[in-house]
């Protein structure tokens, strides 16, 4: 028998959920979900070291998305968008997220990204940078080992 | 019998759409195949806004989107949209985004629609208004 122990070490990205987010059924509506999938990942970047530079000659390229739809929340909710990344490999990465109401812990939602790097000009893929990997590594999981499927 | 493909062409791509690096940002995708899923109800289905006002209330429960392509400021984009696995509780809405010009498929995209009973929050089944006009939209796999 194998046991695991996992430090869950994440990155989280809070959200109030407001007016201008619900529709007239009192929800937020889902692409607003998914809208906040981009900000915390553009939040997690923004630990990374000479950001800057990072960004002028590298591109955060999309292949793929995907969000399952738990739970709604309704105005005024405390939304804790946790992130994770798995599979970190030398130009590709995926990125999850786990949004739970933070005052009840209720699921609202699960999201994956399957990001890479690109160069700006040739768009050709490049190695992830050590300060981006390490980031990357200090909040990886291993997607087989985790309660819920992405 | 082939199925029938409902075609919202009516993007354009403006700065706004636009990121750092001068391609459409991914999110614009999502926000898309909501306003062409509104519009593929609302044009199609008879009285579409009193069924969403009624006891059973559609919710998107899952949202795959696959990018191939980028678009950038000034093209135009459609989207042909039609319907798989349609059951009894549940169907997905098909999206395949094009540039109106090249035609290259730019994305691919699939929502899983299902029906709760508002009261109950039971599953429950599509209504018939919808189902009637989404089977003729279906594409039968296999």
């Amino acid at each position: 028998m194998r046991y695991f122990a996992y430090s869950q070490k994440e990155f989280v990205y809070k959200y109030v959920v407001m007016l201008s987010d619900i529709d007239q059924f009192k929800h937020m509506s889902f692409a607003n979900y998914l809208k906040l999938m981009f900000l915390a990942t553009d939040a997690l970047l923004l630990d990374l070291q000479q950001y800057q530079e990072f960004i002028q000659s590298t591109r955060l390229k999309t292949y793929y998305s995907r969000m399952q739809f738990k739970n709604q929340t309704v105005f005024g909710d405390n939304i804790l968008i946790k992130v994770n990344s798995s599979c970190v490999e030398q130009e590709k990465f995926k990125l999850l997220f786990t949004y739970v109401i933070e005052d009840t812990g209720t699921l609202v939602a699960l999201g994956k990204l399957d990001m890479g790097l690109v160069n700006c000009n040739s768009s050709q893929g490049i190695s992830i940078p050590s300060g981006l990997s390490n980031l990357l590594r200090s909040i990886e999981v291993d997607e087989a080992n985790l309660l819920y499927k992405y | 019998m082939a199925h029938q493909v409902y075609v919202f062409d009516k993007i354009k791509v403006f700065f706004k759409h636009t990121d750092y690096y001068g391609v459409v940002h991914p999110y614009n995708y999502l926000e898309w195949m909501s306003h062409a899923r509104e519009s593929y109800f609302q044009d199609l289905v008879p009285d579409f806004h009193k069924i969403c006002e009624q006891r059973i209330k559609m919710v998107t429960f899952k949202v795959d989107l696959e990018y191939l392509e980028d678009a950038r400021f000034g093209d135009e984009i459609g989207i042909k949209i039609y319907a798989e696995k349609v059951k009894k509780l549940s169907f997905d809405v098909i999206f395949e985004f094009y540039n109106s010009i090249t035609n290259k498929v730019l994305a691919r995209g699939c929502q899983t629609l299902t029906f709760l009973d508002g009261v109950t929050m039971r599953p429950t089944t599509i209504p018939d208004e919808l189902k009637n006009v989404v089977l003729k939209y279906e594409k039968v796999c296999g």
